[in-house]
């Protein structure tokens, strides 16, 4: 499980990590054996903290073994139990992986799909939160950009210059949210009498990626069963004398595909109708 | 964890600005109500038994079974 990989480094970040559901004690016991989870399963089988947390999903009907299922998310707390953020799903289709959270939330940079990309007057490195395309995932995309000294680039949404500007070849296998980027500098433009937001230096973009459903990531494998995202980046750099011509560099991840789980709990224990 | 099985994506029909809008939980800031429960082998947590020096990620999931 995807939560079981990070939670070393959550640990080592110094947070508890834990995981509740309405599945009893022994269902839960049995998958963390199947599975090698090392961290607790807690057990809420009236879906009494689902409840009191507000998110027991009421469109679920009582009469099927479903009832008492939450919406699924996570909520990460500070060390007095407060809720700093939270990580719910836009639909129903797409779940946050924790990777993902670890680089929105706590600024780590991703060490998966990593590749060094060199243009002119800038350099990054391409990288993503996880390594593994899943039906549904919402996955971390980063860009952590070099800029040559004594350049800049403009920042997204300026006018009356070209701004740095990423897209994402969206497809049915996977699609791109928008573009989280730093707070600009704001250059001042002695010779025109302007004030012009930039990046300069170091900075990073994010973006999240939903993997789409699993007949789509299947009907989009390369010739090695990957799922590839690609992208472009561009931009135009300027220094305190000229502005370079501006250029567009080629972008992609690659993630190997994994599908369903589609593994159930032994007869005796698994959910059956109340 | 598990994906709902495709008789269940009938109920969720609900159009996708009433999902977009939605807000989970208590408001960011305030607590998350305390709760007892046992884990996978027995041992019972608190939710102040679960944070850690810098806090906790608390996850809900719909099922380990299906």
């Amino acid at each position: 499980m995807e939560l079981e990989q990070n939670q070393a480094e959550l640990r080592k970040l110094g947070l508890g990590v834990a995981a509740i559901s309405y599945d009893s004690a022994a269902i839960l016991r049995d998958f963390a054996a199947r599975k090698g989870i090392h961290y607790p399963l807690l057990s809420d089988p009236d879906s009494k903290i689902i409840r009191a947390a507000g998110i027991l999903n009421e469109t679920v009907p009582a009469s099927t073994p479903y009832f008492g299922i939450p919406y699924p998310g996570t909520f990460v707390l500070d060390a007095k139990g407060a809720i700093i953020a939270k990580y719910f799903e836009d639909d129903y289709k797409e779940r946050y992986t924790s990777a993902a959270i670890l680089v929105r939330q706590f600024g780590e940079s991703p060490a998966a799909s990593r590749s060094e990309v060199a243009g002119k007057q800038l350099s990054l490195v391409a990288s993503a939160s996880n390594s593994v395309a899943h039906p549904g995932q919402r996955v971390a995309l980063v860009l952590d950009v070099e800029m040559k000294p004594g350049t800049h680039v403009y920042a997204p949404g300026v006018e009356g210059y070209i701004p740095i500007e990423w897209s994402i070849k969206n497809s049915a296998a996977a699609l791109a949210h928008e573009v989280i980027s730093p707070k600009p500098e704001i250059l001042y433009l002695q010779a025109i009498d302007e004030k012009v937001p930039v990046l300069e230096q170091h900075f990073q973009l994010k973006r999240d990626v939903t993997f789409g459903a699993d007949d789509k990531l299947k009907a989009d494998l390369d010739s090695s069963g990957n799922v590839t995202v690609e992208g472009t980046l561009r931009y135009q750099a300027c220094d305190d004398r000229i502005c370079y011509i501006p250029q567009e560099l080629a972008l992609k991840w690659t993630f190997h595909y994994e599908g369903f789980d589609r593994e159930r709990s032994p007869a005796e224990i698994m959910h059956r109708l109340k | 964890m598990r994906r709902l099985f495709p008789a269940l994506s009938a109920l969720l029909l609900l159009p996708s600005s009433v999902l977009l809008s939605r807000d989970y939980g208590p408001a960011i800031g305030s607590k998350l109500p305390d709760f007892e429960a046992s884990d996978q082998d027995g041992t019972r947590h608190t939710l102040r038994s679960l944070l850690g020096p810098k806090g906790a990620i608390i996850v809900f999931f719909r099922s380990a079974d299906w």
